[in-house]
């Protein structure tokens, strides 16, 4: 099979882009977002919308220039002979149709079966997928199901009438350390047992590790680099990849200084919290947190590792105060925030700012960039000019362009808008940072460089930082002391170094195991 | 960009001939002619019979009962005296023919409008201000006050709304004055359909509420006047917007109906309802097609708004037209 | 799920006794009951009206009236109707009857038409037909149902092939079956017409914006690009999807179908529930108009009802609430 993949309109999406791919190979595709890689695996699909034109190029496969097919003639290929995994898992499966019922659909579209056998083809590709309860997951909803199942549930609905090539869009990208290196696995296992061709398309080159045989780079549409994995990542020759590679975070190897015993800026005693079941079929209430007790210093990070689900972000908004907790105390530079009255509440709870994951959604996109550094000066009655010139200051501290003040968040990028998040939340003069999943979800470059300002940000103002994500690598590199968390309960808490060297709990070692892995 | 002004323009032009119905309409809402019922609509003549070139604009006497133009005379429609246009007696210029009374039909629907069109508008002001003032609250502080108000929005939609007008119209002697059956039709139809937009602001509050932004605004102090101020309030412009533009035709349409039925605004003041109620009569219906026209106007009216729901109606909705290859 | 029915139910009936006090005590503040337009003949003398009154209990307590109504629903008379001079039970039953004879035909009809017709837009590629079509519905939806009822009524004037009015014809008692039918039929045909053409571009355009955005998500994408073919892609993919708030619109249109048809039935003669509500508010007969308005509010509370359960039934994720 061959790929020649050219240009498309008007903004070119994808410029002379050639490659090839054979039965059983697996190459990886690497690229910022907004490389074209999402834009090739559409054309390679013949799904690209109305408004995009491919201006030169031919896509061969066993003699057959796909890209001269029309739609209808298309079709009996999609799924069959080149099939494509959407990214985001929760969003690809339709909400109101059964899990197992979705993969008798694609069977029903490309073969001619009965209703009974279509069934037990799709049970065995549940089987197949190493989902163990396969039966259950059949009749299950995909809002039942976890993240790792369903993007396996996904994997093999694409899978199931045995493609030649499958195009996987960042499969890994919303799971846990732990689900992803089942996924890979998943599909490592794919290419052996039915000889598919697998095209993964990332911004992670971690997953690729030891699963890829070569690899595409993009950047700008523009292919940079192509070859065997091993060349690219020992010896990458365009300056973006070899940004991408040097960005992969981590762990600890040397000491990290002995610091000056500093003062607790942020005491938890014994937060326990209780939500009436959302996730979880048939269960009423889950214990998010149970009597967890975190003590955070002033200059110094602490890690909060745990899988999704394990109440991570429940406890960051327990110590925000954004959630009032059923037990326990949160004490910040000697106040216990929740015996408070309203008022004092307000004053002091501005000492513990939270920064979200979804930078879209921490920014109000009617404000301007200038307003939304400014909320915390205007919350304490700060008159328009001084706000304006401090939150001018900020932003130039943090490297965002003053001279677009006056525009909306959605002209910026995912790095920038985190960014402005943390600019407003320093406007606020807080002593404490909490970071729920602040760096997923950036490219690996970016996120190198806001790991970069942090740290400074945290030398220059003595912060005290919460870090909480589901990788043991970003946690290991700059935390001081790491916690690890699983369905509410902290069952480690020790020094980074130690935690990585002699790794005590299981669920520590488990995801250990997981970065190592990859 | 054109397009989306149209509607724009026939509202504003409606709107400010209805509210200048004094200087716009050649007569008195109230004056009759009764040698001259059932008149249609008059004939503007712009070419000169004789020179065959463009003249001023006249008209032609009519002889009533067979309504036969003699244009032996020429009656040269006059500007700008007192009113926008008219014309000398004997001869009259109805635009839109006449009614059993005579009176000029084009001139009742002038001042008709004000009734309807205002009422559709101020009923949608109560409306909208009720159901703003609950649905926030009810959307922003949750708990029990949340539950009481949509029991009552449950209640308040549970009941039929039509019947109920019927129902509390009859509260009042079914001869009162206009203006005060005016108001009182304004303040029940208003009043009557707060629950809706109140549901559905109160689920734009609530969904607003738990927007990452408005957390971090908590996190810095804010209190819950900012919130509200700066935050939540503003994202429901569009909302009202398109509530507005829904609510505003279907109160005219109440107003419209009420009066044909009889139970809104009565005779002798014009409502474009009770125009409309003459047609009931088979003959009128059958034979005298221009008192159609308050009804007819009505379509470019509710066109209008319904162009304007989808233009403040945010971006993935009905507009969106698809470029999905199916 | 059971609870979640009884809970319901519970509540819907507290809403109908809300809205049968509502209903009394507005029907109480009006300045005048059946009487009072017979006050202003002189003929009848007053000591008449005030016997008359007492007879029929109007000048008793409010209180007093409420409870006695109450029992009489009990009993299925519903109060008493002074202009038609029966209880008010059987008159509503049978004026319900013809209503939803009426209703009930426009609602199939309107629905069976207009949520094809609504996929066919949303997903057809032709920009001409969706133009069109689109404008031929908007067109429709900006005209008042009064303007519709009328000019429906001019055509069937001029062409004649319709009769104008009420629901059966003189000779109907001494039809036979078929004719019956088909004399019903000639009847309905106008008003059922009157009837879909005001409530089938309301359908046809929710039908269109759900369709729209789910057409637009990402799993009707990944299931396009899984291969399926089209038409099982909107009718058994796209549409389930979209299916919620066309639920809601259906609940509102069962729990309408009392309440609808006003103006069709006044201009038109049907003899329906809408027609009686108009001559009681004109008569001032106050037991009809509260039947009338707490009938209206059963069907309501039962249409709000079978929604809240067929959405359960049908999306799935409402479920684990």
């Amino acid at each position: 099979m061959d790929y020649y993949v050219d240009s498309k309109e008007p903004r070119s999406a994808i410029r002379n882009l050639s490659f090839s791919i054979s039965p059983g190979e697996i190459v990886g595709v690497l690229g910022e977002s907004g490389s074209g890689k999402s834009t090739l695996a559409l054309a390679l699909l013949g799904l690209l919308p109305g408004n995009a034109r491919i201006r030169a190029g031919s896509v061969l496969f066993r003699g057959q220039d796909l890209l001269r097919l029309s739609h209808d003639d298309f079709r009996p290929y999609r799924g069959a002979v080149i099939s494509l995994v959407f990214q985001e898992p929760a969003m690809a499966l339709n909400p109101v149709m059964r899990a197992g019922d979705q993969i008798s659909e694609v069977i029903r579209a490309h073969r001619h079966c009965s209703r009974t056998h279509r069934r037990e083809l799709a049970q065995e590709a549940l089987r197949g997928a190493r989902l163990s309860t396969a039966p259950e997951i059949y009749s299950a909803y995909p809002h039942e199901l976890s993240g790792g199942q369903q993007q396996r549930v996904m994997i093999a609905q694409a899978l199931v009438c045995k493609p030649a090539l499958l195009i996987a869009d960042e499969p890994t990208s919303a799971l846990d350390v732990t689900t992803q290196a089942e996924v890979l696995a998943y599909l490592k296992d794919s290419t052996t047992r039915l000889k598919a061709a697998i095209l993964m398309i990332t911004h992670d080159p971690t997953t690729l590790a030891g699963l890829a045989d070569r690899v595409l780079v993009l950047h700008e549409g523009e292919l940079v680099e192509y070859g065997s994995f091993a060349n690219v990542s020992e010896r990458p020759a365009h300056g973006y990849t070899r940004s991408v590679f040097s960005s992969i975070p981590k762990p600890p190897v040397t000491a990290i200084a002995h610091r000056e015993e500093q003062s607790d800026v942020l005491i938890a005693r014994r937060i326990s919290k209780k939500y009436s079941g959302k996730r979880w079929l048939g269960k009423r209430d889950v214990q998010a947190v149970s009597d967890v007790s975190l003590t955070l210093r002033a200059g110094s990070t602490t890690g909060l590792v745990g899988e999704s689900g394990c109440g991570k972000s429940t406890l960051a908004r327990c110590l925000a105060a954004i959630e009032r907790p059923d037990a326990g105390e949160v004490w910040v530079d000697g106040f216990d925030l929740f015996r408070l009255p309203s008022h004092e509440l307000r004053e002091r709870r501005r000492a513990v700012q939270l920064i979200f994951q979804n930078t879209a959604a921490a920014l109000n996109p009617w404000l301007t960039l200038e307003e939304i550094v400014a909320e915390p000066l205007a919350i304490s009655g700060l008159p328009l000019r001084q706000r304006r010139d401090q939150a001018r200051a900020l932003m130039e501290e943090l490297g965002l362009p003053v001279s677009r003040s006056t525009h909306r968040p959605t002209e910026l990028s995912g790095g920038q808008r985190q960014r402005l998040a943390l600019a407003r939340a320093l406007a606020a003069r807080p002593k404490i940072l909490v970071l729920d999943e602040a760096l997923s979800g950036l490219d690996l470059p970016v996120q190198a460089q806001i790991t970069k300002l942090l740290k400074n940000l945290q030398e220059s103002r003595a912060l005290a930082y919460l870090l909480i994500t589901h990788d043991l690598r970003t946690a290991g590199q700059i935390s001081d002391n790491i916690a690890v968390m699983q369905t509410g309960k902290i069952v480690e808490y020790r020094s980074a170094r130690e935690l990585f060297s002699e790794p005590q709990h299981e669920q520590t070692r488990s995801l250990l195991n997981a970065i190592r892995s990859l | 960009m054109s397009r989306r002004l149209i509607p724009i323009v026939w509202l504003a032009l409606l709107h400010i001939a209805v509210i200048g119905a004094d200087f716009f309409a050649p007569y008195d809402y109230t004056q009759q002619n009764r040698s001259m019922p059932f008149a249609p609509p008059t004939r503007i003549h712009l070419i000169d019979p004789v020179s065959g070139l463009l003249a001023r604009p006249f008209v032609c006497e009519s002889t009533p009962v067979t309504y036969v133009e003699d244009c032996s005379r020429r009656f040269p429609i006059r500007f700008f005296q007192r009113r926008l246009f008219g014309v000398e007696e004997p001869a009259v210029i109805y635009l839109m023919g006449s009614d059993d009374f005579g009176r000029d039909q084009f001139s009742r629907f002038l001042h008709g409008g004000r009734v309807s069109l205002f009422a559709g508008l101020l009923a949608c002001g109560i409306s909208l201000g009720i159901g703003l003032l609950f649905g926030a609250a009810a959307g922003f502080y949750r708990g029990r006050l949340d539950d009481f108000i949509m029991g009552a929005v449950e209640l308040s939609l549970a009941l039929p709304w039509l019947y109920l007008l019927l129902a509390a119209r009859a509260i009042l002697p079914l001869n009162t004055d206009p203006s005060s059956a005016f108001l009182l039709i304004v303040a029940l139809v208003g009043i009557v359909g707060w629950a809706r937009p109140a549901r559905l602001i109160r689920g734009a509050v609530l969904s607003a509420r738990e927007r990452e932004y408005v957390l971090v605004a908590r996190g810095l102090g804010a209190s819950d006047a900012h919130l509200l101020r700066r935050h939540l309030l503003p994202q429901l412009g569009g909302l009202l917007a398109t509530q507005a533009s829904l609510l505003i035709p279907r109160y005219i349409l109440a107003e419209v109906t009420l009066s044909f039925l009889g139970l809104g605004v009565n005779e002798p003041a014009a409502s474009w309802g009770n125009m409309l109620a003459i047609l009931q009569r088979y003959h009128v219906l059958a034979s005298y097609g221009w008192m159609f026209f308050p009804a007819l106007l009505l379509i470019p009216t509710f066109l209008s708004y319904l162009a304007l729901t989808t233009a403040y109606a945010p971006r993935n909705q009905v507009n969106h037209i698809g470029a999905l290859p199916l | 799920m059971k609870r979640y029915l009884l809970r319901r139910l519970a509540r819907g009936l507290l809403i109908l006794i809300g809205v049968s006090i509502c209903s009394f005590v507005l029907a109480d503040l009006a300045r005048g009951d059946f009487f009072a337009e017979a006050r202003l003949n002189s003929r009848i003398s007053k000591e008449t009206i005030a016997a008359l009154r007492e007879q029929y209990g109007l000048d008793r307590p409010i209180l007093w009236r409420y409870a006695h109504w109450l029992a009489s629903v009990f009993h299925g008379d519903w109060g008493f109707s002074l202009s038609y001079n029966m209880p008010v039970g059987p008159l509503l039953w049978a004026r319900m009857q013809n209503t939803l004879l009426l209703t009930v035909s426009a609602m199939l009809l309107t629905w069976i038409a207009a949520i094809p017709l609504g996929v066919w837009i949303a997903s057809t590629g032709a920009r001409v037909n969706r133009l069109l079509s689109w404008s031929a519905v908007a067109m429709l939806m900006a005209t008042p149902d009064l303007l519709v009822v009328l000019v429906l009524e001019l055509i069937a004037t001029h062409s004649g092939l319709l009769p104008l009015g009420g629901m059966i014809s003189l000779e109907y008692s001494q039809m036979n079956v078929w004719d019956r039918v088909q004399d019903l039929a000639r009847h309905l045909a106008l008003p059922v017409t009157a009837l879909v053409l005001s409530s089938a571009p309301a359908v046809v355009t929710h039908t269109v914006s759900a369709m729209r955005e789910t057409l637009d998500s990402a799993f009707i994408r990944a299931a396009n690009a899984n291969g399926l073919r089209r038409g099982r892609l909107l009718f058994f993919h796209a549409l389930p999807a979209a299916a919620n708030p066309l639920i809601s619109l259906f609940s509102l249109s069962l729990g309408a179908l009392l309440s609808s048809s006003l103006i069709v039935e006044s201009a038109l003669g049907w003899p329906g529930l809408g027609r009686l509500m108009l001559e009681a508010t004109l008569q001032r007969d106050g037991y009809v108009v509260i039947g009338v308005v707490m009938l209206s509010a059963a069907f309501l509370v039962c249409g709000t009802l079978i929604g809240d359960m067929l959405l359960y039934w049908a999306d799935p994720r409402i479920r684990r609430e």
